[in-house]
């Protein structure tokens, strides 16, 4: 026996595990071990694929390719995730970046939120590729949009052609 | 209709549903929990590279709950799983400049404890910035501390760190997260 609240049920179906469900499709589970699971939680993770070796987007967003898209929040077509819902949401990006002439490089990598700079790292050195890194937690609302760019960069980019980073959102517990 | 256990309540939330007020669903099934316990922000407007012996500072919080921004330190609300990391650039290395040794490291404190050391040693080129920094994760009883320190001891520093004022770039480059996640 279960509750149903407005079709949504909490139930002990195996006697010892509680499951919140939707229909057939498990919003949240508590096993007999006191472990939580929540299948449904927004996530994506990718890469920039098929992009030029040395890849900006014209300071536009980064067109990240979705391996993993819960939710259908990233669109591949904008670079751009959708927050369903308000919380605290993980993104992250790994890459190596590089300039023109492989030499003076600079240039910035940012995560923003709904347009405006949240969070960014730089790089500047000389000579050849450079490892670059960013990492932050958004609070965000339902509706709210993130993206990553690079700005202030002087014929530089991170590596676009695949294998050399990865790029990642998920809704935080 | 909902239900209340003992003032618990699990109820309607628009087409989803949400337990105590705290953990929400929509309609589709993604829940979040609604309480920030955690903070993300940065240092800004400083120039003492190394100034992180005594508490990375953290001014300016684009949100946070439980932190210190005067010395960057922040007291676990409940016991739990907490996630830490930075982003940075990092300037000093060894023979930089010429016949001085700037090398520096960054760690995690748990209640004043070092952890969690990363590391940079790079070469000394005009304007060039080692991009970096690292993430960890504690298990932490409520009342337990966590903070990032830069060249503080007893990490082995290079000695020249705070005299040619080398270190982690302090205005605005730097992102340091924390959140409770399990």
């Amino acid at each position: 026996m279960g509750f149903d609240i407005n079709g949504i049920t909490l139930s002990s179906a195996a006697g010892t595990t509680l499951a919140m469900n939707s229909g057939a499709t498990n919003w949240m589970a508590v096993n007999a071990n006191g472990i939580l699971s929540r299948p449904q939680t927004p996530y994506m993770w990718g890469t920039t694929s098929g992009q030029a070796a040395i890849y900006n987007a014209g300071g536009g967003n980064l067109l990240v390719i979705a391996n993993e898209n819960i939710g259908s929040c990233w669109n591949n077509s904008t670079g751009v995730w959708t927050c369903p819902v308000a919380g605290y949401y993980m993104v992250a990006m790994g890459n190596i970046a590089t300039g023109a002439l492989q030499t003076n490089s600079y240039g910035y990598i940012g995560v923003f939120k709904n347009g405006v700079l949240y969070g960014h790292n730089h790089w500047n050195f000389g000579g050849n590729w450079h490892y670059l890194s960013l990492s932050s937690i958004v609070a965000a609302a339902a509706g709210d949009t993130i993206v990553w760019q690079l700005f202030s960069y002087v014929n530089a980019g991170i590596h676009g052609a695949g294998g050399h980073g990865s790029f990642s959102i998920a809704l935080m517990a | 209709m909902g239900i209340d256990i003992g003032g618990a309540t699990i109820a309607t939330s628009g087409s989803g549903i949400a337990l105590n007020s705290a953990l929400v669903f929509n309609a589709s099934g993604h829940g979040a929990f609604l309480s920030p316990q955690g903070y993300m922000g940065s240092k800004t407007g400083a120039t003492l590279y190394y100034s992180a012996v005594t508490g990375w500072e953290i001014n300016t919080a684009l949100w946070q709950s439980n932190l210190n921004t005067t010395n960057g330190v922040f007291t676990c609300p409940v016991a739990g799983y907490y996630a830490m990391g930075y982003n940075a650039i990092h300037r000093g290395g060894s023979n930089s400049p010429a016949g001085l040794n700037t090398y520096g490291y960054a760690g995690f404190a748990k209640n004043g404890a070092l952890s969690y050391f990363i590391h940079w040693n790079l070469n000394h080129v005009t304007n060039a910035w080692g991009t970096g920094g690292t993430s960890a994760l504690f298990q932490c009883a409520a009342g337990d501390t966590l903070a990032l320190f830069v060249n503080r001891s007893p990490s082995p520093a290079g000695p020249d760190v705070i005299s040619q004022n080398y270190g982690v770039y302090p205005d605005t480059l730097n992102v340091v997260w924390c959140k409770r996640v399990g």
